[in-house]
């Protein structure tokens, strides 16, 4: 995933430099600011949690010292690789890495501004003591915005590309949830279940079912679940109270579609099957079925 | 068809139909009424020499599983007295609930109406 | 001088508040394990033991982290998964480990079964620190 994005929007080196109207002067610039910090540089850390911990939002997303450490060090990573000012393929990967990785945590845009902007007083009043002549010190500011631009430019661009990806798998994933109970033949219903199986999913496939049962009198419900993403103990036992209500309704419901990857997870997994009767192939069900309300097929 | 009494509770009734009793439920079978019911069931079945009973639960909208328990036992007491029984007619409201409250269905036949269990005991 | 280049941190965090959440990283997941040299029977163990765990943090905790990223030991190399939540914990983790194989269908924690799928499993919980579950899976 992390490659394809990558390839899809992000701009050469030369596209980025141009548009913020970064120069070879610029780079040299902020890297004679980093310079002038030097060894001052892990102290960013200390002043920026000093900061964060006077959000509201900080525990919420930095709650386990374990993860807070790797973020404290790959921030240290990203302000030195942004004062050492080589913008290349690399350089810009990592701000895509950002972004993504604020995307998937649901960091707000305004609490990543708002970090980048605190980010920026933290080096030029708490870290900064001199050592540039006036010039050099005024025409670094202008530089330091100037890439600063560049990465946020990324970091957003990233964020907004993957957060739209996640709401169209959201919808998607809503959108499959419709459940088509048809009638396939006399007495036989089928419905084919695509993505998630969730307790509300599983009910409205509940309710769908049995209403078609009543409806149709039908004694054989074959549910394919070859296209569900993920068979886990709940996925199971939402499954198996579905057979038991059919059964009940007295219509057999056989659950085709078993992969062996499924078959082995489901039996390491502990899950109790009971009675269902499950086949790898729709058409093994179907043949099943068949067979149950006594309609022979033969090949003409 | 033949009214074989009990109707006059209205709780339940039973019929004979086919050589199968069909005993239709009308209302909550709290132990009271279970008793009477069961005691009536097995004496129609023994009188009538029927091989099947087919409880007919279509007008019942609401089972907990203690009267699912109930209805199992005498599932159970009719099977020791040689006779199959089938639930008939389950509502999906009934089904869907027993269903979630994982109901143990070991051994219990169930089937849509009561036209459907006779045709399926006649094929035997 | 600053001579480090940024090493990519390789892991990947979803928060998970909802079903759909979950969801939609055991999607990501998926992708990823494929992407990243998982043949299909593993990438089916490797999404459903995070499930499990992943389904541990709605109902117990309400919220928390779904992470995970490429390991490798020796010859080996596999992916870590976490899950990390701030809920109460679990008071007696020798009890949730224990399998009960109950005839209702329902199996707790589904921790022992988890277990069985992966290659190294690994539990931590407090009230203090609510609870992270860890496992690997090699490829094969």
């Amino acid at each position: 995933m992390t490659n394809e994005s990558q390839g899809e929007f992000l701009g050469s080196v030369e596209e980025h430099l141009l548009i913020h109207g970064i120069k070879p002067d610029d780079l040299e610039n902020v890297r004679k600011f980093g310079a002038a910090i030097g060894d001052r540089m892990p102290e960013y850390i200390r002043h920026f949690y000093a900061w964060l911990e006077t959000r509201p939002d900080y525990r919420e997303y930095f709650h386990d010292g374990d993860l807070l450490g790797r973020v404290q060090s790959s921030q240290i990573d990203h302000w030195q690789s942004f004062f050492d000012a080589r913008v290349d393929e690399a350089y810009l990967a990592t701000r895509v890495q950002l972004g993504e990785a604020h995307a998937r945590i649901g960091l707000p845009l305004p609490s990543y501004f708002a970090g980048v902007s605190q980010s920026f007083v933290i080096f030029t009043e708490k870290l900064y003591e001199g050592g540039l002549s006036p010039e050099e010190h005024a025409a670094s500011m202008i530089s330091i915005v100037k890439l600063l631009n560049l990465d946020t430019t990324i970091v957003v661009d990233t964020f907004s590309k993957l957060v739209a990806e996640q709401f169209a798998e959201q919808s998607m994933a809503l959108a499959e949830m419709s459940t088509p109970v048809t009638a396939i033949w006399d007495d036989i219903l089928m419905l084919p279940i695509v993505g998630i199986i969730d307790s509300n999913r599983a009910q409205d496939v509940m309710a769908a079912v049995l209403a078609k049962i009543m409806e149709t009198r039908a004694k054989v419900f074959i549910m394919d679940i070859s296209g569900v993403a993920v068979v886990d103990t709940a996925v199971a036992n939402h499954l198996i109270k579905i057979t038991k209500a059919t059964k009940l309704m007295g219509c057999e419901c056989m659950i085709s579609g078993l992969s062996p990857a499924i078959a082995q997870t489901i039996v390491d997994l502990g899950i109790e099957t009971g009675d269902v009767r499950t086949t790898t192939t729709l058409r093994d069900a179907l043949e099943v079925g068949f067979a149950t309300i006594g309609v022979s097929v033969s090949r003409a | 068809m033949d009214d074989l009494s009990g109707a006059s509770l209205g709780q339940f009734s039973l019929t004979l139909i086919d050589g199968c009793v069909v005993a239709t439920i009308q209302s909550d079978l709290h132990d009271e009424v279970f008793r009477r019911f069961s005691e009536n069931v097995l004496a129609k079945i023994e009188q009538t020499r029927a091989g099947a009973l087919l409880l007919d639960l279509s007008n019942v909208y609401v089972l907990d599983p203690r009267d699912f328990e109930s209805i199992r036992k005498i599932m159970r007491m009719t099977g020791l007295m040689g006779a199959r029984s089938i639930l008939v007619g389950l509502r999906p409201g009934v089904a869907a609930s027993l269903a979630e409250l994982n109901a143990d269905l070991t051994g219990v036949t169930a089937m849509g109406s009561v036209e459907q269990a006779l045709q399926a005991i006649r094929g035997r | 001088m600053l001579r480090t280049t940024p090493a990519r941190d390789q892991s990947h965090v979803h928060r998970i508040k909802s079903e759909l959440d979950l969801s939609v990283a055991l999607a990501q997941l998926r992708k990823w394990s494929m992407v990243n040299g998982f043949d299909a029977p593993g990438a089916t163990r490797l999404v459903t033991a995070a499930s499990e765990i992943g389904r541990n943090i709605l109902k117990y905790a309400g919220k928390g982290e779904l992470r995970y990223r490429p390991v490798a030991e020796g010859r080996k190399t596999g992916v870590e998964v976490a899950a990390v939540d701030q809920g109460p914990g679990i008071a007696d983790i020798e009890l949730a480990m224990q399998d009960r194989s109950s005839s209702s269908g329902t199996l707790g924690l589904g921790l022992p079964g988890v277990k069985r799928l992966v290659d190294r499993f690994d539990i931590n919980s407090s009230p203090e620190s609510g609870t992270h579950v860890t496992f690997r899976l090699w490829k094969r």
